[in-house]
């Protein structure tokens, strides 16, 4: 698999590449944002750690592009400030995560083993329930085309959901897939969850049947 | 005295009193000299009938015929009165009783053509008007003296000053409440000034409106104008302490690196040491950002209105995506219309930083949850963890203090939140969340409310 490091710090810049090797990565190195977008753009990486202060074109314009053409590669940003709204603008920007400097090499290995963890997988890539399409590799949900932004855990039950095709699930069964226990507060926590993702994908996607638990339905189209 | 609307209302009132009184006084002397004129007049023509009935008796001597005289002449003390004198003579009127009329104030002795008026004191009141002239009855020279009692002169200008008064009076009330009325009216825009001002204060990044009267559009802009140049220089020293913090990040890092490389080398002692100045190094980095963000906020600098709903999802997206996030269940219920003025990146700091300390003690959900009640907006971020003890949640908003050792950071999230939020004019309470765990509650005034609208 193949990593692409853009950091314009050398000492950075090598340390992390160093560290990425090591984990088994084949890794690229670049230290401006021109170069950084081009190679993004055109090269097929598993993996990209992307520092935002960089010369030429700054971080968040590059993974901007890069998510404006298409591209889905897990991007994980490095960035000297830190505050949190940086943070939100770069996932908002398209970054699957955020580690702030100076950080321990060992957690953004950590990190970067999720992303790849995350995004590989799942032999069935797309479902299609009702308005509903589930893009089980990529994360992704769209509704009507459109792709709607939900959280890990979002996806997680309504990819759960859409398994177990027309089936009605218990709260319990919901519970003891995500958190692998089943208790009060569990069921109150899945209560919310589902409320969340219905103001999400719209009421009619899920159906609630009393004393039975919940289905979905996708909605009409 | 230091208020200008006393100042103004006491000299318009007193101006008001010493006009009206002087108007008092001299309307009741003119009215007096006007009626003691009228009734010269009429003892002027009383004179003339008492002059016409003067003739001379069968011995010679002047007499006065009474028949066509005013009946007053005929009752004793009756306060009107005829005198007539020649040489070895004196007539009185039988109102007189047979006193005399007391003589006057002038020497000099009557005119033969005209009526002369004077004063004299009376047989039997103080002060009577009388007139006078000289005239030549056959030949025998007379004096004619007609007088009558003033106190009905006395007693009208009495009841002028009295009645004149109440009017002057209630006059008087009415200027001076005209007069309250329009210093009011003059102090009206600087009471706006004051009320803007207010809201300058909640909200430094808002400006004196630029249609005030003419008087004082000038100290309005000079208000605009220092706190303009105020908040440049807050913007200009926060950018140098946010920039010098910032560049000093990289070059931490790239220290870090070193110390992985000293320690891979197996000096083991030198990368420790490294380490400790470098945790110490971004202690110091992250609280002087903070400081300088809440000086920032302080400031109003950059103070654009927040949207607490999107920013608060925005949030989220960045929390579901940490190890812990990512099996929690992020739910708010901000009312999506609301927009507040305060500014989107301490708003941030202050949800992010409390988000994460739920995130990190969350079993399963955390809520943010807002309301708007009794002047105030309140916003509660709860967990459903362990919760903090009662007696250690004052301890957790002090700087430096830090309750999870566990977790990544510097100890600084919460007394950061509490900085910021003082900044920002709210306050922040630590509670119980509803089952189990912590609830952070937040306050601000819901004059920070700019807009509650759905779109």
């Amino acid at each position: 698999m193949r990593a692409l490091v853009v950091e314009d710090d050398p000492d950075i810049g090598g340390d992390v590449a160093r560290a990425l090797a090591d984990s088994g990565l084949l890794v690229d190195r670049i230290v401006n944002g021109n170069q950084a977008w081009f190679a993004g753009d055109t090269e097929d990486y598993a993996i990209v750690v992307l520092d935002l202060g960089l010369p030429d074109l700054d971080g968040l314009t590059v993974l901007r592009r890069w998510r404006a053409a298409g591209r889905t590669m897990p991007v994980l940003i490095l960035s000297a400030r830190g505050d949190w709204t940086e943070k939100v603008e770069g996932i908002e920007a398209g970054a699957d995560d955020y580690l702030a400097k100076p950080f321990q090499l060992g957690e953004l290995v950590t990190r970067v083993r999720a992303l790849l963890r995350r995004a590989g997988g799942h032999a069935a890539p797309l479902l299609a329930i009702g308005r509903l399409k589930v893009d089980t590799r990529n994360r992704r949900l769209r509704v009507r085309d459109v792709e709607v932004r939900v959280s890990p855990l979002e996806f997680r039950l309504i990819n759960y959901l859409a398994h177990q095709a027309d089936r009605t699930v218990a709260v319990g069964e919901i519970a003891d897939h995500l958190y692998g226990t089943s208790d009060i507060g569990d069921v109150n926590a899945i209560e919310a969850l589902i409320m969340r993702l219905r103001r999400k994908i719209g009421g009619d996607s899920i159906e609630t049947r009393r004393g039975f638990g919940y289905r979905l339905t996708g909605g009409g189209n | 005295m230091r208020s200008l609307r006393l100042r103004l209302i006491a000299f318009a009132a007193l101006a008001i009193a010493v006009a009206l009184w002087a108007a008092w006084h001299v309307m009741g002397m003119l009215f007096e000299h006007y009626t003691e004129r009228r009734m010269a007049d009429a003892l002027v023509r009383s004179g003339e009938a008492v002059a016409a009935a003067v003739h001379l008796d069968a011995r010679g001597k002047p007499a006065v015929d009474p028949s066509n005289l005013d009946a007053r002449f005929r009752r004793r003390g009756s306060g009107l009165y005829w005198e007539v004198r020649a040489p070895g003579l004196i007539l009185g009127s039988p109102s007189l009783g047979g006193k005399v009329l007391g003589a006057g104030g002038q020497d000099r002795e009557p005119a033969m053509a005209s009526w002369q008026e004077d004063e004299v004191s009376g047989p039997y009141e103080d002060d009577l008007i009388v007139v006078e002239r000289r005239l030549a009855v056959g030949g025998v020279p007379v004096t004619v003296r007609v007088g009558e009692d003033d106190e009905p002169i006395d007693r009208a200008g009495a009841s002028f000053a009295r009645e004149m008064g109440m009017f002057l009076l209630a006059l008087g009330v009415a200027l001076a409440l005209a007069a309250w009325a329009q210093v009011e009216l003059g102090l009206w825009p600087l009471r706006r000034v004051r009320r803007e001002l207010a809201a300058m204060e909640r909200n430094p990044a808002q400006r004196l409106s630029n249609d005030h009267p003419r008087e004082i559009g000038p100290l309005a802009e000079a208000i605009n104008a220092l706190a303009t140049a105020r908040s440049e220089d807050l913007v200009r020293a926060r950018r140098r302490a946010a920039d010098l913090a910032h560049a000093l990040k990289t070059p931490l890092a790239a220290l870090a690196a070193q110390s992985r490389v000293a320690r891979a080398a197996g000096a083991e002692a030198a990368a420790d040491a490294i380490d400790q100045t470098l945790t110490a190094a971004t202690a110091v980095l992250e609280s002087e950002l903070a400081r300088a963000r809440a000086a920032a906020s302080r400031a109003g600098e950059g103070v654009a209105a927040t949207r607490p709903a999107a920013l608060v999802e925005g949030l989220f997206a960045v929390l579901e995506r940490t190890d812990r996030g990512m099996g929690l269940v992020f739910d708010s219920d901000i009312p999506a219309g609301w927009e507040i003025g305060i500014d989107p990146d301490s708003f941030a700091e202050i949800f992010g930083n409390l988000l994460d300390n739920a995130t990190r003690h969350a079993r399963r959900v955390v809520r943010v949850g807002a309301a708007r009640a009794a002047g105030w907006l309140s916003f509660t971020v709860d967990d459903d963890g362990p919760g903090i003890p009662a007696d250690q949640r004052a301890g957790a908003l002090r700087r430096g203090v830090r309750l999870d050792e566990s977790g990544s950071g510097h100890g600084l999230g919460l007394s950061i939140v509490a900085d910021l939020v003082e900044a920002t004019s709210g306050a922040i309470t630590l509670g119980d969340a509803p089952g189990t765990g912590l609830s952070v509650t937040l306050r601000w005034p819901d004059t920070l409310l700019t807009r509650d609208q759905p779109d």
